[in-house]
């Protein structure tokens, strides 16, 4: 494992702040020798889309709420933990995105599903924890 | 460096709008206001020029769809072009390929 093996960002709920977080992903992935952009791309946008949400949905634009964000490799997989402590997500009302209807929101949650392998809600005490994972290589 | 930068002009008919950096959250709604002002002329076309655009997520398309509806009630076509790499696989993805009329040149876009 590189020694950039895990890092834990923990971020204002702020629109303006999405851009840092993208940085650090697109740091932490080059630091863990992923030399594809497509993969760099999709995770940035990924990371960005888990965080946009709550921010939008769960803290109602309140930036005084934070957001913790864990990025680690685990056996060539990568893994993004999305940790907030707002209202609980309900997670079967989470429906796929009707994409023969296009309008100007939903998208994000529909990217987030496409672009990685495997995605969860994880019981936390308070607030929500979201798991995504994708191979790196 | 701004992260995002909008510029646009009239050429003949057309509404020329280059877009140079990262359509994003923050600067989606921004973006949408500065292009409805825009589009208030007589012109027909409204050419979103996407060549320097490389990075684009769900708040930038939802800024783009608002768009195509707006341009739409005013009896006016919006049209993009020179779409690259990674923005163009996110439309491929949302299907929003299927959506916006998209073209590889100004040229063929201003036809």
């Amino acid at each position: 494992m590189s020694e950039f093996g895990k890092i834990v960002v923990v971020v204002p709920a702020s629109i303006k702040i999405v851009k840092t977080l993208r940085c650090a992903v697109k740091n932490f992935l080059t630091a863990n020798d992923v030399k594809d952009n497509d993969m760099i791309y999709d995770m940035e946008l990924v990371t960005a889309e888990a965080l946009i949400n709550v921010i939008k949905h769960t803290y109602k634009f309140d930036s005084t709420k934070l957001i913790s964000c864990i990025l680690e490799v685990k056996d060539d997989m990568l893994e993004i933990r999305i940790r907030d402590f707002g209202t609980k997500v309900e997670v079967e009302k989470l429906k796929p995105r009707d994409l023969s209807e296009p309008r100007e929101g939903g998208l994000g949650l529909y990217l987030i599903r496409t672009l990685v392998d495997e995605w969860k809600y994880e019981k936390a005490c308070n607030g929500n924890l979201l798991i995504l994972r994708r191979k790196m290589f | 460096m701004q992260d995002f930068e909008v510029a646009i002009k009239t050429l003949n008919d057309d509404i020329i709008v280059l877009l140079k950096g990262e359509l994003d959250a923050y600067h989606s709604i921004e973006f949408k206001e500065k292009v409805i002002e825009s589009i208030r002329g007589d012109e027909k076309k409204v050419l979103l020029d996407m060549n320097d655009l490389n990075y684009i997520d769900s708040a930038g398309l939802g800024a783009l769809v608002s768009l195509l509806k707006r341009t739409s009630e005013n009896a006016k076509e919006l049209r993009l072009f020179g779409l690259k790499g990674n923005v163009k696989k996110v439309f491929e993805l949302t299907r929003l390929n299927k959506v916006f009329k998209i073209f590889d040149t100004i040229e063929e876009a201003r036809l």
